[in-house]
């Protein structure tokens, strides 16, 4: 919770007005294309603001030459102008609204594409852990800050600004005299405006900070549930939640002081503005230094001042969100992909035989090295198993494999040919690798499984899970292959999931095949089951395979003991527990692990 | 998802609510009519100005009527501020309280309810449908004012020129009518775009969750072309929204204007006949100016009330389930005993017609640990589950020394079976805390005792900052291994009677699985402890095997008695076992 909050802290810290010269430039060439549109928005912007202010003028004018000099031409020609301008008022407002919407939208829409696309180029470092939270906020808070701002912002700023300055302009053309002492009201309103805004963005920061708590609290509870009656939790909870939800409470009943504050005051502005134009107009009428219709019109004109003001203090948050917003995205649009395909990439020669070399490979996530000078070719169709404790390195040579990350020395190979010089889409044809997590994504089991060769036949599909003894597994759920999954709220176990995306592999048909911990969540009785069908498939294919249940080694045709980085042992089975080494050790701990110890059958 | 709504729950609970603060609600109506009166008195008070002040050239007045301006716009402001208060104050309560009561309500509601409603479900209750909730408590005061500043301007208008007045304000309802309209058409098209938006964040959750099979499988375009779905989606939807905004907003301007025109042609000729004064001509302008946002803010009563409505009835929903695992009225506290655990007879099905136990009987001595096993499906984690009462047996009874569980008071019940789940749950908060989860009281003493005999003190030593880490999802990382070993000791230090491991060592690798199982070795000592898990070296830890299969007690006996007699036990544990 405290760094939940720290971390919200450290977003309020993050505003500012300035925009990045990358996402004004950014911005810039995605406008750009959509000129013409920026020009229809921009002129009917201009246009809007001024038929609403030229009406009180055609007012004052009825007033003066009209009302007082009790002229009938005059009325109805000031009548037949304000008609005029009623239909300006109808169709700018119109064209304004729906063409800045439509170039905003489209800005949104091609700015969401562009940024998925880009991290799809990103390297994968992007997506482990905590930062993996940031691309996903950068695609959704962020956009939907910038999206806010184009819905209501972005209008409303450009009009009041419009609406303020004409104001004041037309003001001191009517009657300077008069304008100074009625814009007297203008310093108070801003300044005041200014303190309201800075106490009341304050005060709705510790709103979001206690929202965020009682979302937190309410969020975990319910899904820690089990957990909380387990420990029969339940009056404690109310307790402690009583407290974080009354000062949830608190913080927005001060938010309610504050504008209790201020609204009264601008109200109270607003009168004085109205009796200062009419004892001062009143007696420049009585003076005859001001005509009627002027003071008429400064009264109507007062309301273009009060609100363009309060209208900017309420946008100047979303404007300030959405400005550092942008600036994220376009840092992140910034970004090099680490690994791009070279642009003279060669295809892999075919047919692939499925040889794998790392060539003195050394690598490091950051400055201690995971791997050093790690050397090792593997031949085509051996079936090898990668063993190790935690952190060896395995699952870090698999993803050098993929081509997930670089190494910073040496190279890796398939043929004899370096990953760099190959074309993305043949390496993706020829290995595929089935990670611990069985990740499905959203659908229908079928599309889970075809999401590799999704032009794989119905026959072909049901083969393959019916080889690797999934079929019925698969069948016996409520829609068979048509069961609808998630990527979170899946129904299946961990190691139905992990069942799944074995057969996708397969389907998938690759010459080499990784294995990271593929089968690790199954229960002893389907692991067997799978064990079987899966060293069946693995026949004739290259296949690296992670397992920290022994029993996968012992029918490699190869085992490679990895340690801090380092090949240590390199050999079949059977070599490596004669030569009573850390893997004959390690076999043996497994052995009386797993096996009760006073076990008398012979083994 | 569809659920029955029922509105008229929905609409009472709302009441109910607002019955209940009717004091403070009656001060903000009481200052929403003082407010609306002044606001009508302003443009009154404008005309006679000009009319009697200027037009009559009399200077003295016009400073008395400068001053009593300024005076009834300071009352106007003193009441907006009362009447903003009491309201939005109120809302808040309303608000709190409700969420209280979700809250209260979902934690004492049984685990067969959590089973088949989603977290998010829930949160979108306490959060969303508040929200409306709390929206619409504020929008009754205030757009009573409006209602009022209309009905009276409306007035004071009459009594000066009753054509002209008719003439100038019948644009007035219709903006009324085409802004209710205007919500109704909007809120599906605004659900529509907030729809898109969570497809957008699913597609980018997923896509960066899944990033590695991606990759792995060379689908990077087909995920570009997906998002370019939705994102063409939410762009139509948002579009709509715009083309609605398109056509109503300009409306709001220009029916205005042509009051205004009415005023301008029809008053102006008016003035020359002399059926109406300057001053009164320039107040019909500021009525009409001052009404917009009112009549406009009225055609949202509706769609706001309806849509609180619906959304009380979803939180309604929630606050009328009764538990399943009712309190027993006279239930006593613990009975004296070791832990002698009988099961008899039960009979259990989550759901009507899939029993999950049938007449299962077991009985577990005092101090005796025993392991479940059986395969997946079989029942055994159900039989963890009834001990503490998180589900009522449909028949038969659970005992433990000799008392039927639902005699027994349930939070005594619970505080005496040590849970440890297979995903370990912790909470976001220091190390500290989870490990007190069951026991706020416990001292610094018994905490660091219990870790050490979970052997987790070792690592919580080496951590930043050793127990008051905060870790949960929130905080630091913990691994599979050092998650459980705090769950072992969160268990412990209830010092429970009876310890329940359902796969607790499931998730970790074999060097970790080890250190567990030193742990559990100590603390299962000398107490009654059912160990569930598929990992023979895990079963291992317990005296007795007991197999189950389709919901019944197959074989009891010695993990080394039934290798060697039940062939069924060998099948369950499948390859681990060598063949003989």
């Amino acid at each position: 919770m405290m760094r939940g909050m720290g971390r919200a802290g450290a977003l309020a810290a993050d505003k500012t007005l300035r925009p990045s010269t990358k996402s004004l430039r950014g911005s810039a060439s995605m406008l750009a294309p959509r000129w013409r549109l920026l020009l229809l928005a921009t002129v009917s912007i201009l246009l809007f603001a001024a038929v609403n202010l030229a009406r009180p003028l055609v007012v004052q004018q009825a007033i003066d030459s009209g009302i007082v000099d009790g002229d009938r031409s005059a009325l109805v020609k000031a009548a037949v102008v304000f008609f005029g301008l009623s239909i300006g008022v109808y169709v700018f407002q119109a064209l304004s609204v729906y063409t800045t919407a439509l170039a905003g939208q489209y800005f949104l829409r091609d700015l969401r594409v562009r940024v998925f696309a880009h991290l799809q180029k990103l390297s994968l470092r992007f997506f482990d852990g905590e930062s993996s939270g940031l691309m996903i906020s950068r695609m959704t808070n962020d956009m939907v800050v910038v999206g806010d701002l184009i819905n209501n912002g972005f209008l409303m700023v450009v009009q009041s600004i419009l609406l303020l300055v004409g104001t004041v302009i037309i003001l001191l053309t009517l009657s300077a005299r008069l304008s100074l002492v009625t814009l007297a009201v203008v310093p108070p309103l801003i300044i005041a405006t200014w303190i309201f805004r800075i106490a009341s963005a304050r005060a709705y920061d510790r709103v979001r900070d206690r929202i965020a708590e009682v979302m937190v609290h309410m969020q975990e509870t319910f899904s820690g549930m089990p957990v909380v009656q387990a420990f029969a939790r339940e009056g404690h909870n109310a307790q402690r939640f009583g407290q974080i939800n009354e000062s949830n409470y608190d913080a927005n009943v001060d938010t309610v002081k504050i504008s209790a504050v201020y609204i009264p005051f601008v109200e109270l502005l607003g009168g004085l503005g109205v009796a200062l134009i009419l004892f001062y107009g009143g007696t420049g009428v009585i003076d005859d230094w001001v005509t009627l219709g002027t003071v008429a019109a400064f009264i109507f004109y007062l309301d273009f001042i009060f609100q363009p003001i309060q209208r900017l203090s309420q946008v100047y948050d979303t404007i300030q969100a959405a400005t550092a917003a942008l600036n994220k995205i376009f840092a992140l649009l910034d970004e090099q992909p680490d690994q791009q395909e070279s642009p003279d990439a060669k295809p892999l020669t075919k047919p692939v035989r499925g040889e794998v070399t790392f060539d003195d490979v050394t690598f490091a996530y950051g400055e201690t090295p995971v791997l050093e000078d790690v050397d090792i070719t593997i031949k085509p169709g051996q079936r090898v198993a990668m063993v190790g404790a935690t952190g060896a390195g395995k699952s870090t040579m698999a993803k050098l494999l993929m081509r997930f990350y670089e190494p910073r020395n040496g190279r890796v190979l398939i043929d004899g040919q370096d990953l760099r010089d190959l074309r993305m889409s043949d390496l993706r044809a020829t290995l595929i690798m089935v990670p611990q997590e069985g990740f499905l994504f959203s659908g229908t089991i079928r599309d889970n499984i075809l999401f590799g060769r999704p032009d794989a036949t119905e026959d072909e599909m049901i083969a393959a899970c019916r080889e690797l003894g999934v079929d019925d597994f698969i069948q016996s759920l409520p829609d068979g292959y048509d069961t609808l999954v998630s990527f979170r709220g899946s129904r299946l176990s961990g190691g139905e999931k992990q069942l799944v995306s074995i057969a996708r592999a397969f389907v998938a048909d690759p010459a080499i095949l990784v294995l990271d911990e593929a089968t690790s969540a199954l229960d002893p009785e389907t692991e067997g089951i799978i064990d079987t069908a899966v060293r069946r498939l693995l026949q004739g294919r290259t296949s690296i395979v992670i397992a920290h249940r022994l029993s996968t080694a012992e029918h490699a045709d190869r085992v490679l003991l990895l340690g801090h980085g380092r090949l240590l042992e390199d050999g079949s089975h059977e070599d490596l527990v004669a030569r009573g080494g850390h893997y004959a050790a390690l076999h043996r701990q497994w052995r009386t692990g797993t096996q009760p110890a006073p076990d008398p059958e012979p083994d | 998802m569809s659920e029955q709504l029922d509105l008229r729950a929905g609409a009472s609970l709302i009441l109910q609510q607002l019955r209940a603060r009717w004091r403070t609600l009656g001060t903000a109506l009481f200052f929403a009519l003082v407010w609306s009166s002044a606001r009508v008195a302003l443009p009154v008070l404008t005309g006679k100005t000009i009319d009697e002040a200027i037009g009559d050239r009399n200077e003295s007045l016009l400073l008395t009527f400068a001053i009593a301006i300024v005076g009834i716009a300071a009352i106007q402001g003193l009441a907006a501020a009362v009447r903003r208060f009491m309201a939005m104050s109120t809302s808040y309560r309303v608000e709190a309280n409700l969420r209280a009561d979700l809250y209260d309500q979902v934690n004492q509601l049984s685990l067969d309810y959590h089973d088949r409603t989603s977290t998010g479900q829930l949160m979108s209750r306490a959060s969303a449908d508040l929200h409306e909730i709390q929206m619409f408590a504020v929008v009754i005061p205030l757009n009573t004012a409006f209602f009022l500043i209309a009905v009276g301007a409306f007035g004071v208008l009459l009594t000066v020129h009753i054509p002209l007045a008719l003439a100038a304000m019948l644009a007035y309802p219709i903006i009324t009518v085409l802004s209710a309209r205007f919500f109704r058409r909007l809120s599906p098209a605004s659900a529509r775009v907030q729809q898109d938006l969570a497809d957008v964040a699913h597609v980018v959750e997923e896509n960066i969750a899944g990033m590695r099979t991606v990759r792995s499988f060379g689908r990077e375009d087909d995920e570009v072309r997906k998002l370019r779905a939705v994102a063409e989606r939410t762009f139509d939807d948002s579009m709509e929204a715009a083309r609605l905004r398109t056509i109503y907003t300009p409306l709001f301007s220009w029916l205005p204007a042509v009051s205004q025109l009415v005023i301008l042609g029809f008053g102006g000729y008016l003035v020359l006949e002399g059926q109406l004064t300057a001053g009164e001509f320039v107040a019909f302008f500021q009525y009409l100016n001052m009404l917009i946002f009112p009549v406009q803010s009225l055609g949202e009563l509706v769609p706001s009330g309806q849509r609180a409505m619906t959304s009380a009835a979803r939180v309604w929903n929630v606050l009328r389930q009764r538990p399943t695992v009712a309190r027993t009225p006279h239930a006593g506290s613990m009975p004296e005993g070791e832990g002698d655990l009988v099961f008899e007879d039960v009979q259990f099905a989550y759901q009507k017609g899939y029993p999950v136990l049938r007449d299962f009987n077991l009985r577990i001595p005092a101090g005796a640990s025993v392991a479940l096993v059986g395969p997946t499906g079989c029942g055994k984690t159900t039989v963890a589950k009834l001990l503490p009462r998180f589900y009522e047996v449909q028949s038969g009874q659970v005992l433990i020394d000799g008392v039927n569980v639902r005699d027994i008071r349930i939070e005594d019940l619970r505080r005496n079976v040590g849970l440890v789940f297979q995903d370990t749950f912790l909470f976001s908060d220091t190390i500290r805390n989870n490990i007190a989860y069951g026991r706020v009281d416990a001292t610094q003493e018994e905490i660091e005792h219990a870790a050490q005999l979970a052997q987790a003190a070792e690592f919580i030593d080496e951590l930043p900052d050793g127990y008051n880490t905060v870790v949960g999802e929130q905080g630091f990382s913990l691994s599979g291994g050092q998650r459980q070993r705090l769950a072992i000791a969160r268990a412990i230090l209830i010092r429970p009677r009876v310890l329940i491991l359902d796969d607790a060592t499931s998730s970790v690798d074999a060097t970790m699985e080890q250190e567990i199982r030193t742990a559990l070795r100590r603390v299962m000592e000398g107490r009654t402890t059912i160990i569930i898990s598929h990992r023979l070296s895990t079963i291992a830890l317990a005296d007795q095997v007991v197999l189950i299969d389709g919901g019944r007690v197959i074989e009891v006996g010695t993990h080394n008695d039934l290798l060697r007699t039940s062939p069924r036990y060998a099948e369950v544990l499948g390859q681990l076992v060598p063949a003989p």
